[in-house]
């Protein structure tokens, strides 16, 4: 899915970039659209957060390009025959990047911490089912485990919220603003709103790496100017380019677009409590009444896979389900049998700060009234917007779920009875225990089954309404060299050199 | 500040209809007043006069350059701009005088309170429109749009919270340099209420500032729609007001041009109208400046 | 300037600040959503904003938060913490006060820069061409929202020409040529406006001075109008320009929030406008509570020169 230049000679350049030596040294100046939002790793959720600590702190296993689940600080595990304990053994002679040399136990204190509801952690969900985390040795982690957990190791190595550090920060406060991890940086300063400078970690444990002598992480919220910064050379290297840039930036040979399918997907979350939205036959009615193509070129212009579920097609685990062809015929008819035949009214809320969700929310209520369905658009600002869906105050929103590898990730917190991100209010009993049993099924060709019929459920019910998958783009300049944009939208600066 | 100028001549209990024969030869006046009536036919007119419906997308005509089609282009959904401009000439002019109708009321009946009757109670008033006065105009508008919900309503209250100290202010200063006249005094003597002296009497004659002051604030609520919707905030989409036109035109500046140019356009121009009315006015009204020219 | 009535000025600065700090606190409850919300994100559960809350503070009654507020910035500066990036906010508040109020004074200094010598111009001859030419700018130099402006200008510097970075900045101990080369663009975005609106109030002030009787007796004399410029108009129209030069200061401080915006400015109102969006309630008080302080230090400072440039204003 990468995007190469129609430009033969810069093509060549690039690949004679690839042929020779990394260069070491440099700092890579790089643009960030959002500040971080803090920078404790079991308290965050923003990715502007998350893609610093990435090049901070490691995991126990990571995931690996093709999101494989790979070795990190843990150089190997071990499932116990009856996949009630999973044990990690340490990579030896790690060390922070404050020289303290990591332990067994440090893992432990950070996985207790998480685990302790006074820590507030958002991300401790993923670790649902795991009884203790114990240290038999300087070099050895258990995870006692209440039933087996065969997505436990995706969870483990997806993003960095179970990354490992320095519990001695959280003590001194300093996980807050300043987190000590064994990863390829180290933040050196943090002035939020502004930068983040990372530098090169000394006591990193992979021999060589990184390249880098540091990243100036610059935060330029309008992405006009962001666009011109790249352009100018003000930056070498951005998060995110308008997605209505790409293609004019693409034809530039200043600049190289590095596109991958996300594991993701933008979707029309329905609150289903009660009112016309309760009945399925309304919720398939819009799915039908959506003319997907134009809402995804409204809202990511050409930079999306349409979509009627949710795991995309570049996924292994990709069911391609497609009932929803659009046919506003057949949407006025399903409200019709629902007792609607001239629609009703409804609201649709995008949020502000993702400017994409408010152009898809524009087709939809265009769509939507072409059956009958008269929907308003309340665009509101992120914080409003987090508590209106977490109060369960409206009818219909529109969001994506990022970064997520496992079918797992795709269906189980949104959508079984009760868990906590199951917002729209959907239950299934059948469903619900098709994701029970999945999700500690150790048969990847049983667990393909039970997810195909509850991809199927999901998509016929409609509790969300998907869109398109989404691309992760990010650009930069050409002498910007081995950087690679990944499907778990990780950023990870480890590689990259500069051929300066 | 001191008041340096003298007036010789003995002021009217009313503003003459002299005034408004002189205001209706100035050239400013007339210039100003011309745009903007224009302007309000357009935003009275303009929905009717529209070639396509302003939300009816085209994704087989998006990104449009101008064309007799399309005077103005099309935008990013393939809406025709023309239509949007019209229409948003209604939603634009609706938020400035509905905003500015709003702050003018409260300011000027604060202002008035504060000036004639002085004292403490125009103490704690004009207090009371500093604390507001020293917040961060942007910040106190998008602080009341995050207490009050976005929309164009709360847009207009927004505004209206910005610039109600700036009348209260142009207004007690009007008002003070009248309440010790004698066509005051002489109405105090003759036992009329507090009210009727301030509405009958003391507001009439101190209505120039006044008028002038909304002038400039409606080419300020104009721009203020602008940087609300910078912000997101304000008219909800899909209805087109030239600020969110013109906000998220310069995401598009490489492709189209169009889609900010032409609402920019729109603003500049009713911007210039009200701000060349409004001082074309202060000519006029203001004794300082009456006369001159 | 008597004292008393300059400890009455003082009074009601403090007056204005008291109230602008409890409006402050007062929004709060008023504000939907929380910081940690914000923080948790779409991964909030009600457990971890509660226990997130709770560590922030945000469950004690409001009084006693406002009180350990003003207490803390009384007794030690101590301006709370950030509740989303948890640092100090007066150190925050210090990186940021010299950003915004470099900023500001280098707009001042361009919008000066451009309606002195238009305003004088214009005022030399109303009603001539150039008058009308300058009117023309300095309306539509009004008329430009500030954002626009900005994009404008940055296509046009830093994209087509090449001459100027598009954003960022650059402490003048950086040295002079990056401060001056980052801070070029937003000022001149915030500076031209500024300049088109005090361009209307230089010309009308210096009219009024010109239209004075012995201004007219002055040129009656025969006295070179260069001289009676000097002497007569300009001495006498500088307590107007004052007062606009005062009155702009002001309003640059809050206007140059869309700038930082745009130009990724670390100053005070990006802070309070950040602030706002994430629910960081102290760094919220503290940028509008400071941006209050120089708004109303700066209005009592235009205020009070009057007495210097002016003899006959006596305040008592």
């Amino acid at each position: 899915m990468k995007r190469t230049l129609a430009l033969v000679p810069i093509l060549l350049l690039a690949l004679a970039g690839l042929a020779a030596a990394q260069t070491r040294g440099g700092t890579l100046t790089a643009a960030w659209a959002q500040e971080p939002v803090g920078l404790d790793p079991h308290i965050v959720s923003a990715q502007s957060s998350y893609q610093v600590l990435e090049n901070v702190l490691d995991t126990l296993v990571t995931l690996d390009a093709e999101q494989n689940v790979v070795p990190s600080l843990a150089h190997d595990w071990v499932v116990a025959d009856d996949g009630l304990s999973v044990t990690f053994h340490l990579r030896e002679g790690v060390r922070f990047s404050n020289g303290k040399e990591l332990s067994a136990e440090h893992v432990v204190a950070v996985f207790e911490r998480i685990l302790d509801p006074e820590t507030g952690s958002g991300n401790a969900w993923r670790l649902a089912g795991v009884e203790s985390v114990t240290a038999p040795d300087a070099a050895t982690v258990v995870f006692e485990l209440a039933a087996p957990n065969p997505s436990l190791l995706g969870k483990l190595a997806l993003d960095k919220a179970l990354g490992i550090f320095d519990p001695a920060g959280v003590a001194d406060g300093s996980i807050n603003t300043r987190p000590i991890g064994t990863g390829p940086f180290m933040i050196a300063d943090y002035q939020p709103g502004t930068r983040v400078l990372l530098e090169r970690n000394p006591n990193y444990w992979e021999e060589g790496l990184p390249y880098l002598d540091a990243v100036d992480i610059r935060i330029i919220g309008d992405e006009t100017v962001r666009r011109t910064a790249l352009i100018t050379g003000d930056i070498d290297w951005v998060f995110s380019v308008p997605p209505q840039s790409v293609e004019e930036l693409d034809a530039r040979d200043d600049v190289v677009i590095d596109a991958a399918a996300a594991g993701a997907y933008y979707y029309i979350g329905v609150n289903m409590m009660d009112g016309p939205l309760a009945d399925v036959r309304v919720r398939q009615a819009i799915s039908y009444a959506i003319n997907r193509d134009n809402a995804a070129a409204a809202a990511e212009f050409g930079s999306a896979m349409v979509t009627q579920d949710p795991i995309p097609s570049t996924s292994s685990w990709d069911f391609s389900y497609a009932p929803y062809d659009y046919d506003p015929e057949r949407a006025r008819q399903l409200l019709a049998e629902a007792g609607y035949p001239d629609g009703f009214e409804m609201e649709i809320m995008p949020n502000s700060v993702m400017a994409n969700t408010v152009r898809a929310a524009q087709v939809i209520q265009s769509d939507l009234a072409a059956v009958g369905i008269d929907a308003s658009i309340r665009a509101l600002e992120w914080a409003e917007w987090l508590q209106e869906q977490g109060d369960g105050n409206y009818d219909t929103y529109v969001c994506s779920w990022n970064g997520m590898v496992d079918p797992d990730e795709f269906f189980y917190a949104q959508h079984r009875t009760g868990e906590v991100f199951n917002f729209t209010g959907y239950s299934n009993p059948t469903v619900d225990e098709l994701l029970d049993e999945a999700r500690v099924l150790p048969d990847p060709d049983a667990r393909r089954d039970l997810y195909e019929q509850v991809n199927r459920a999901i998509v016929d019910e409609a509790p969300y309404i998907y869109l398109y998958n989404p691309l992760v783009i990010h650009a930069y300049r050409p002498d910007v060299q081995g950087f690679e944009t990944r499907a778990d939208q990780a950023v990870r600066f480890v590689r990259t050199w500069l051929d300066r | 500040m001191a008041a340096t100028a003298s007036h010789a001549e003995v002021p009217r209990s009313r503003p003459g209809l002299d005034l408004l024969r002189k205001a209706l030869r100035h050239g400013s006046v007339l210039f100003g007043g011309g745009l903007i009536l224009a302007l309000a036919l357009v935003a009275l007119f303009g929905a009717s006069l529209a070639p396509y419906d302003p939300m009816a997308m085209d994704f087989t005509a998006r990104f449009a350059p101008p064309s007799w089609a399309h005077p103005f282009g099309t935008d990013d959904f393939g809406r025709d701009v023309f239509s949007r401009v019209l229409y948003g000439a209604a939603v634009s002019f609706q938020v400035a005088f509905i905003a500015v109708g709003i702050s003018g009321l409260a300011g000027v009946a604060l202002g008035l309170t504060a000036g004639y009757r002085g004292g403490w109670i125009d103490e704690v008033i004009m207090r009371v429109m500093d604390v507001l006065f020293a917040f961060p105009a942007v910040l106190l508008a998008i602080t009341v749009m995050a207490i009050l919900g976005r929309g164009v309503e709360n847009a207009m209250i927004a505004i209206a919270i910005v610039y109600a100290p700036i009348f209260a202010r142009v207004t007690r200063g009007a008002v003070i340099s009248v309440r010790d006249r004698e066509f005051v005094t002489a109405a105090r003597a003759l036992g009329q209420s507090q009210l009727r002296i301030m509405l009958r009497h003391v507001l009439p004659n101190a209505l120039g500032p006044i008028i002038v002051q909304t002038s400039l604030s409606l080419a300020f609520a104009i721009l203020a729609e602008a940087a609300l919707s910078f912000f997101g905030l304000g008219t909800q989409p899909p209805d087109p007001s030239w600020g969110r036109m013109l906000s998220e035109g310069r995401g598009f500046l490489q492709q189209a041009p169009w889609m900010g140019i032409f609402p920019g356009l729109a603003i500049m121009v009713s911007v210039l109208g009200f701000n060349t009315l409004g001082d074309g006015l202060r000519d006029v009204l203001d004794p300082r400046f009456r006369g001159r020219h | 300037m008597s004292l008393s009535y300059l400890l009455r000025r003082l009074g009601s600065v403090l007056l204005v600040l008291f109230g602008v700090s409890l409006v402050t606190f007062a929004i709060i409850p008023l504000l939907p959503g929380s910081p940690a919300r914000v923080t948790l994100g779409v991964q909030a559960t009600p457990a971890a904003v509660a226990t997130l809350e709770r560590q922030m503070g945000l469950d004690r009654p409001l009084p006693v938060q406002y009180v350990s507020w003003v207490g803390g910035i009384l007794t030690r500066g101590d301006f709370g913490t950030s509740l989303i990036s948890r640092q100090p906010i007066a150190g925050e508040v210090t990186r940021r006060v010299p950003a915004t109020l470099t900023l500001a004074l280098a707009a001042l200094l361009v919008g000066l820069a451009i309606a002195l010598p238009a305003g004088i111009l214009a005022a030399l001859k109303p009603g001539s061409p150039r008058d009308l030419g300058v009117s023309l700018f300095s309306q539509l130099g009004v008329s430009v929202p500030d954002f626009w402006m900005g994009i404008l200008l940055i296509l046009l510097f830093s994209e087509t020409l090449g001459w100027l970075p598009s954003s960022g900045y650059r402490p003048l101990s950086d040295g002079l040529a990056p401060f001056l080369q980052h801070i070029t663009l937003p000022a001149l975005t915030a500076g031209i406006i500024s300049g088109a609106i005090m361009t209307r109030f230089v010309r009308s002030a210096l009219l009024e001075v010109l239209n004075q009787d012995y201004v007219r007796t002055a040129h009656a004399k025969g006295l070179p109008r260069r001289k009676v410029m000097r002497k007569h108009v300009l001495r006498n129209a500088s307590i107007s320009i004052v007062t606009i030069v005062g009155l702009q200061m002001a309003t640059l401080l809050s206007a140059v929030v869309v700038v930082e915006i745009i130009f990724a400015w670390p100053g005070l109102g990006q802070l309070a406008l950040t602030a706002t969006l994430q629910r960081d309630y102290p760094a919220l008080q503290a940028a509008v509570l400071l941006s209050a302080v120089a708004f109303t230090v700066i209005n009592l400072l235009t205020d009070l020169s009057y007495t210097f440039l002016d003899p006959r204003v006596s305040y008592t």
